[in-house]
């Protein structure tokens, strides 16, 4: 797959920001055009690249590696463009008694409450780690219920959000089991000079959740959770290539998925391998206090 | 002739007792107070709000629940009239209609103002936009929303404008629309319920005994504010409404309401027999859950209120007891709004999918919004029903109070 030059890079740099300052009614009018006429779609073609041809990825987690340490849910927030103010992170870490009490709790739609804590703050050796994002289900219920058709499923294992489409209804949120969609419940602002500008802004009341870093992936490159994570808990990958690692990985060794009862096909793997003897033990980041959509800041 | 009718239409809405003034300016004056909160809504965004990430639908959709029942029940008066040839119905029953579209009309407010985007609105417009159909429920409730707004404003202005006329509106055209509205208006609630029982994601609306639960009890709070509504007109307009029809309403009330908490008993049967992980929102219902436990108090007072309404009704000779009628209709519908807000969408939401509890009540926003969407609402219904009383006592037109039409 191709690398982004240079050249590229400026153009996708000037789309972003002609998008983020254009007034609002303008921005309304061009996705109306754009939607009638068909022309508005070529920020989303830069945005989005094309599906992977016979491609299926997905992602493995291993519980024994993780440490619970928040590198990935920061990372992922720089990555996306997902304001510091109140907007929820896309990865959320949570603690939890045993890997089989992860098991155990993380089948069943309420897992948590039973010891189990997102709100940590010292990491412990005898507690198990998880890390819970957008599951790109194959039999994703966001996209069913999606009015608009502005959720879809991409062949090569993609959940997306046209964020030109979405209206805002938050069905989707009612019927995703994983928790992972995040609504902008007012304008979300990113100082410009740290905005990625591979991957758009999104405006006020459209939904948004984790990609799998699709403007990283599909070019070739490893999601930004994958990269950061400090003990390679994280391996991400195609499932149609049988010499890929996340291939052999759920192959040969114990895993489950997310509430794989409700029959949504998740696309991520949890291994519930021991943990890992001689594991570096950073010091975690602070949790996310604003988390459950509690407001700290006045408006 | 036209001319003629909108002059008198316009007299009649501008005209009135004192009693009708102030209530108009009341309305009036909650509409505008409304409209100021939902410059400030559009403003800030639904941030505004209380609604979060985890409890991504709140009060609006509470209300918008409670309201398609309300239009549902129109069908309480239309199928005693049409089907079972009822006589004494026949004058309530355009009052049912007029009901049933100043309900939806409060419904798509609800929605709009619920919308994260409403000025996308036309994504939902198939040809234009992409509209998800067959596989999202919304579209369905869209497409059966919609549909029975015009079906009702359609039966009424042709009913009315028949009657200003003079003649009789049973006819074989209008016949198969009037027909056709008893299934169009079990269908809104249905497919409003689908909308909630259809996620498998939230285990507390995912149970079948919902769609029949809420035609049930829709079929109670819908006619419960029609009885009230229609002793008032019969007070203060030349309507006759007997008290045949309205003992006969209120029959058909008791015995939705004995269907609606048998419905509910066996939901409590089979989540306490059960007792599954599933249990949870069951749980932060009626006793709380980890110490969170502000529906409880709630969720008790719709089944208490709920409860004696159905034991006022029970017995006849109570039940046409005027008083004492209105004081179950009066708390049915207290009862059954508890139902659909705090007692279904907010613990559909507490705990989340992943466990976590966010405490939602609406803020004093929300409430204003809500308040000024009823006002709206009032307001639509009380015109409609004044034009509607003026042409069927022939204040206005040319039809004859006499007769039954």
């Amino acid at each position: 797959m191709k690398k982004i030059n240079r050249r590229e890079f400026v153009k996708l740099a000037s789309v972003a920001g002609a998008s983020t300052f254009m007034p609002e009614p303008l921005k309304v009018l061009r996705d109306a055009i754009g939607q009638i006429f068909g022309t508005g779609q070529h920020s989303k073609v830069e945005y989005v690249p094309k599906p992977v041809t016979n491609a299926k990825f997905g992602m493995v987690i291993d519980l024994g590696k993780c440490m619970g340490c928040r590198r990935c849910a920061y990372a992922c927030k720089r990555e996306n463009n997902v304001p510091d103010t109140i907007s929820p992170p896309y990865i959320m870490v949570f603690e939890t008694e045993s890997a089989t009490g992860t098991t155990g709790h993380f089948a069943s739609p309420e897992m948590m409450g039973r010891g189990t804590t997102m709100y940590y703050t010292k990491l412990r050796k005898d507690k198990w780690y998880m890390p819970v994002q957008c599951n790109h289900c194959d039999n994703a219920p966001c996209v069913q219920v999606c009015p608009t058709g502005a959720s879809y499923k991409d062949p090569d294992g993609y959940v997306l959000i046209d964020y030109d489409k979405c209206i805002g209804c938050r069905y989707c949120m009612t019927a995703c089991p994983y928790g992972a969609r995040r609504f902008n419940w007012w304008e979300p602002h990113v100082p410009h000079d740290r905005q990625n500008p591979l991957v758009p802004m999104r405006r006020h009341g459209v939904v948004e959740k984790c990609t799998f870093c699709v403007h990283r992936t599909r070019r070739g490159k490893f999601t930004r959770c994958v990269e950061v994570c400090p003990n390679k808990a994280r391996t991400f990958g195609n499932f149609n290539d049988p010499d890929s690692e996340v291939r052999k990985l759920v192959e040969n060794e114990r895993n489950f998925r997310l509430k794989e009862v409700l029959n949504t096909g998740p696309r991520i793997w949890y291994l519930t391998k021991p943990k890992e003897k001689n594991m570096q033990w950073y010091r975690p980041l602070p949790p996310f206090d604003n988390l459950r959509g509690i407001m700290h800041e006045k408006i | 002739m036209v001319i003629d009718a909108i002059n008198g239409i316009v007299r009649t809405v501008v005209s009135g007792s004192k009693e009708y003034k102030v209530w108009m300016g009341f309305l009036s004056l909650l509409a505008l107070v409304g409209i100021a909160f939902v410059f400030r809504q559009v403003d800030q965004g639904l941030i505004a709000t209380n609604m979060r990430d985890d409890v991504s639908w709140g009060w609006y959709i509470a209300n918008f629940t409670f309201l398609v029942g309300v239009a549902a029940a129109a069908v309480v008066l239309v199928i005693p009239y049409y089907i079972y040839k009822f006589e004494p119905i026949g004058e309530i029953v355009l009052i049912g209609e007029i009901m049933a579209v100043a309900a939806v009309s409060m419904c798509l407010m609800f929605i709009v103002l619920d919308m994260g985007s409403p000025e996308r609105f036309w994504h939902l417009i198939p040809m234009i936009g992409i509209f998800n159909f067959p596989q999202s429920i919304l579209t369905w409730d869209v497409v059966v929303l919609n549909m029975y707004l015009v079906l009702n404003l359609t039966l009424v202005v042709y009913a009315l404008s028949k009657t200003y006329a003079g003649k009789s509106y049973k006819t074989k055209l209008i016949m198969p629309l009037i027909f056709f509205s008893v299934p169009a208006a079990i269908s809104i609630h249905t497919v409003t319920a689908f909308l909630y029982l259809g996620a498998p994601a939230r285990p507390f609306w995912n149970t079948a005994v919902l769609a029949p639960r809420f035609i049930a009890s829709a079929f109670c709070s819908g006619p419960a504010f029609m009885l009230i509504i229609f002793q008032i007109i019969r007070k203060t307009t030349k309507l006759n409404i007997t008290d045949a029809a309205l003992h006969k309403v209120a029959e058909i009330v008791t015995w939705c309401m004995a269907v609606n908490l048998f419905l509910l008993g066996s939901e409590v049967f089979k989540e306490v027999y059960s007792a599954t992980a599933h249990i949870e929102p069951f749980n932060y219902l009626w006793h709380g859950l980890r110490g969170h436990d502000q529906l409880v108090p709630w969720i008790w007072t719709a089944l208490i209120v709920n409860s004696i309404a159905f034991l006022i009704l029970i017995v006849p000779s109570i039940r046409k007891n005027f008083f004492m009628l209105n004081i179950a209709c009066v708390f049915i519908f207290i009862g059954v709004y508890i139902e659909k807000g705090m007692g279904l969408i907010f613990p559909g939401f507490i705990p989340s999918t992943l466990g976590a509890i966010y405490d939602y009540m609406p803020n004093a926003m929300e409430l204003w919004i809500s308040l000024g969407v009823w006002a709206i609402g009032l307001l639509i219904f009380t015109v409609g029903a004044k034009i509607c009383i003026a042409i069927k006592t022939g204040e206005i037109g040319h039809a004859d109070p006499s007769a039954h039409h």
